[in-house]
């Protein structure tokens, strides 16, 4: 097992560089001079040449792509071009408010999706199902801005309004209730994914001669879904809440707007509009790195779900 | 029971790692605390590592200058207590005895010079270097403690307002030398707030400075909170999450206009939008062509569809709010006639066909179709084109376009800093003369300008060269840029400064 980790953890490395060169091509030939944002329009173009020489653009491109590498073993991904501060600090710095945000969107997905998946799946064809398909469309399309809002309208101002107290704040990230709406709003979107497979996979699985013969012993029906036949039908539910979770780790752009919340995802968007070059890089790397770890971490999983699996990890 | 173990390891994992991430904390709530919502979080809390307006605000209310500006745009002591000319290149000034630091140092003429210094060392790269850069910074001469005289390279009338920039702001010399490269997080000014708290890209909390010497401010806390999206600003303020919010946007002015508990500060900010030409293509380089372009544009239509009451028609070349604006400047009035007539003369009575360039903006967008709608009346076929912001400055830098739109902040508030980088033929290019106009009066009046101390001499050269850029149609003058801030009415006190940088020394909450 030891060394399956380890021979994946290996693997991940040309991979890391394979998106590290790609990143920085991608940035190096935008066009667009990060000295003369760093300084502004107003800024003599004198001086906009020394800012120039001084973070290294004149540098031939390999040169300057090699320099980030060897910064990278040191840990050290360069300063970033608005604040002056290490990327590094900057990305640690938001990295807990996307990972709080991701664990909890991602309970409220896995919460919705499996029950509803579930509800759907026993009671195939019948108005629960196609209410909990509905519902799952309905998550799908909405799109996370309007979602938000309304919830912004109704929690907030309205609310307010009728009670003279906020219920959940619009913006923010100080205490629980800040968490819950961009959480549902999130967890939504991706519960729907869940739930169609939670279907899809329970009903296979509800089909298996094994269950039958559950049911013939006269087990009740409670104990043939959730201990036989989900736990089989798990493997599909838990890879897509593996993926899902690690997209909400890479931050949501337009939730985290929207909500005022200090995560990766906004710190990309400044980024990118900044043309900051060196914590674009360090973002995406990062987001490189953790859905590599979140896939091995799926992998893994699959192992204490199934156990024919953990024979083949050697 | 395998699966329930699963289960159970699984949930603990991530309620674990909410519980790691500090969610289940208590925020104790301060009863004097005034909450302000900003655009954004500040980029360093160092003024002379910075050059935008988000952190720049914040900045404002833990550092002080040796002068600083007054709401209406004059120039009033602060860390200086007087000052005198002794020569047509040398300010001497006075500074105020018995300020303190956050630190509790005392502020000497030493920190005035190693700020400076600082601000200009090239390696320290200041963004904001350019503000001072006449300043002949290894001549400055500290005569004692409180005494210090600060020499120009060249006679340099407004090097007072160039001195009250955020830029120029002093540091203690004891808080750099201590922090270092970590100043911008561990910030030292003598202003009446000092750094408590700073959550990246969240808020920034300040404390009352009790020590400060125009004493304390009226409350105990001021937290900037960084709300980015303009209704999130809006919604806060209505429920009470902020006092007063910077930036409200076109499409809330009437609900917080009408609520019952806020108040509408609209002022006029230092910003002109203006429709720039490349003098040096084709057509453009006709001032026949520039006269009828500005004949046929109706400013009345253009500010009230693009910008409601967010601005004002432009009322000249440079923003009406800074003190040698020419009211008499010379602007066209729609008249369509006249339009035909000038693009017959030029030869071009059946129009011709060229390219918008603007940079993505949705205000800019909107401007660049109204116009483009106004000139298809004189035939003229246009295309917009969208830049990103990077690759828009560089573009015009360098003169690949034909018309483009751009707005200028003089945010010293100075005629100088308002015409000369623009206007001027040695600033052509990225310098700020994107139109890469070339006018030898013009720049004789700027340089004159530049260096005569007498404010009625400056005021007359610098209203003629408003005149001539008039006459020459250098760009059409579009809009003055006006800003919204929502106060909640418990708020006393609260001025809003045409900079942006509204000050809570004096605001109190009820």
């Amino acid at each position: 097992m030891l060394k399956y980790i380890a021979k994946r953890l290996i693997s991940m490395v040309p991979v890391l560089i394979g998106v590290t060169f790609l990143v920085f091509a991608i940035m190096h030939f935008t066009p667009g001079d990060p000295a003369t944002l760093l300084l502004g329009e107003e800024a003599p173009p004198a001086e906009v040449e020394r800012m120039r020489e001084r973070m290294g653009l004149n540098d031939p491109f390999l040169v300057q792509y090699g320099n980030f590498l060897f910064g990278l073993l040191r840990l050290d991904m360069g300063l970033s071009l608005t604040t002056g501060r290490p990327v590094f600090n900057e990305i640690t710095n938001r990295l807990p408010a996307t990972i709080r945000l991701a664990a909890a969107a991602i309970l409220v997905a896995i919460f919705i999706g499996v029950t509803a998946g579930i509800i759907a799946s026993t009671k195939q064809y019948t108005i629960f199902d196609g209410g909990a398909m509905f519902i799952a469309l309905l998550g799908v399309s909405m799109p996370n801005f309007w979602l938000g809002l309304m919830m912004i309208l109704l929690f907030s101002v309205f609310w307010n309004n009728t009670f003279g107290y906020v219920l959940f704040p619009s913006s923010g990230f100080d205490t629980w209730r800040h968490l819950v709406m961009p959480a549902v709003v999130l967890g939504t979107a991706h519960a729907a994914f869940i739930t169609r497979i939670t279907r899809s996979s329970m009903l296979e699985v509800l089909r298996q001669d094994y269950i039958r013969t559950a049911r013939s012993k006269g087990l009740s029906s409670r104990v043939v879904i959730y201990i036989h036949a989900l736990r089989n039908a798990l493997m599909p539910v838990v890879t897509m809440a593996g993926l899902r979770f690690g997209v909400l780790l890479g931050g949501s752009v337009v939730t985290e707007q929207i909500f005022a919340i200090p995560g990766m995802g906004r710190l990309l968007v400044e980024s990118v509009r900044s043309q900051n070059y060196t914590v674009v890089q360090g973002i995406i790397l990062t987001y490189a790195i953790i859905f590599s770890l979140v896939n091995l971490a799926v992998d893994l999983l699959y192992a204490a779900i199934d156990p024919r699996i953990k024979v083949q990890y050697k | 029971m395998k699966n329930a173990r699963f289960t159970i390891l699984t949930t603990l994992l991530i309620v674990g790692l909410l519980f790691g991430t500090g969610i289940f904390t208590i925020e104790a709530q301060n009863p004097k605390q005034l909450i302000v919502s900003n655009f954004a979080d500040a980029n360093s809390l160092d003024p002379q590592m910075v050059s935008d307006t988000a952190s720049f605000w914040i900045q404002n209310q833990m550092y002080e200058g040796l002068v600083r500006r007054t709401p209406d745009m004059g120039v009033e002591p602060a860390l200086a207590e007087d000052w005198e000319f002794i020569d047509d290149r040398t300010v001497e000034f006075y500074l105020r005895q018995g300020v303190k630091f956050h630190n509790g140092d005392e502020f000497t003429a030493e920190d005035v010079l190693f700020s400076y210094q600082r601000l200009l060392d090239p390696e320290f790269g200041s963004p904001g270097a350019s503000r001072l850069a006449m300043v002949d910074i290894d001549n400055v001469e500290i005569v004692d403690d409180y005494t210090i005289r600060i020499p120009t390279k060249e006679p340099f009338a407004a090097i007072l307002t160039y001195l009250a920039h955020s830029a120029s702001m002093i540091v203690s010399k004891s808080g750099v030398e201590e922090h270092g490269d970590a100043f911008g997080e561990n910030p030292v000014g003598t202003g009446p707030f000092k750094l408590n708290n700073w959550r990246q890209g969240d808020q920034v909390v300040l404390d009352r400075f009790d020590d400060y010497w125009g004493g304390p401010a009226q409350v105990d806390q001021l937290v900037f909170r960084a709300i980015p999206e303009g209704t999130s600003r809006t919604i806060e303020l209505e429920t009470g999450g902020v006092h007063v919010s910077r930036g409200i946007e076109r499409v809330d002015l009437d609900r917080v206009d009408n609520h019952p508990n806020l108040v509408l500060h609209l002022y006029e900010a230092l910003r002109i939008n203006y429709m720039g030409f490349n003098h040096e293509a084709e057509p453009f380089n006709d001032v026949r062509v520039r006269q009828a372009i500005a004949y046929a544009l109706d400013h009345h239509e253009i500010v009230q569809a693009v910008y409601g009451p967010l601005g004002g028609p432009a009322s000249g070349y440079i923003n009406s709010n800074i003190w040698a604006f020419n009211p008499d400047t010379y602007l066209y009035p729609r008249d369509l006639d006249q339009a035909k007539e000038l693009m017959a003369e030029a030869g071009y009575a059946d129009g011709f066909s060229t390219k918008i360039a603007i940079n993505d903006d949705a205000t800019r967008r909107a401007l660049a179709e109204v116009v483009s709608y106004q000139l298809e009346q004189l035939n003229i076929d246009t295309s917009i084109e969208v830049y990103e912001w990077g690759a828009y400055l560089d573009m015009t830098g360098r003169g690949d376009h034909e018309i483009y739109m751009l707005a200028w902040l003089a945010s010293t508030g100075d005629p100088h800093h308002a015409m000369h980088p623009l206007f001027h033929s040695a600033n052509k290019g990225s310098a700020g003369n994107r139109q890469f106009y070339d006018n030898p009066k013009v720049d004789e009046l700027l340089e004159k300008g530049m260096v005569e101390t007498d404010m009625d001499q400056r005021m007359a050269f610098y209203q003629e060269a408003q005149q001539i850029l008039s006459d020459d149609v250098v760009w059409i003058p579009l809009a003055d840029d006006r800003e919204a801030v929502g106060v909640h009415s418990s708020v006393t006190n609260f001025v809003p400064c045409p900079s942006g940088y509204h000050m809570f020394h004096n605001v109190g909450l009820e």
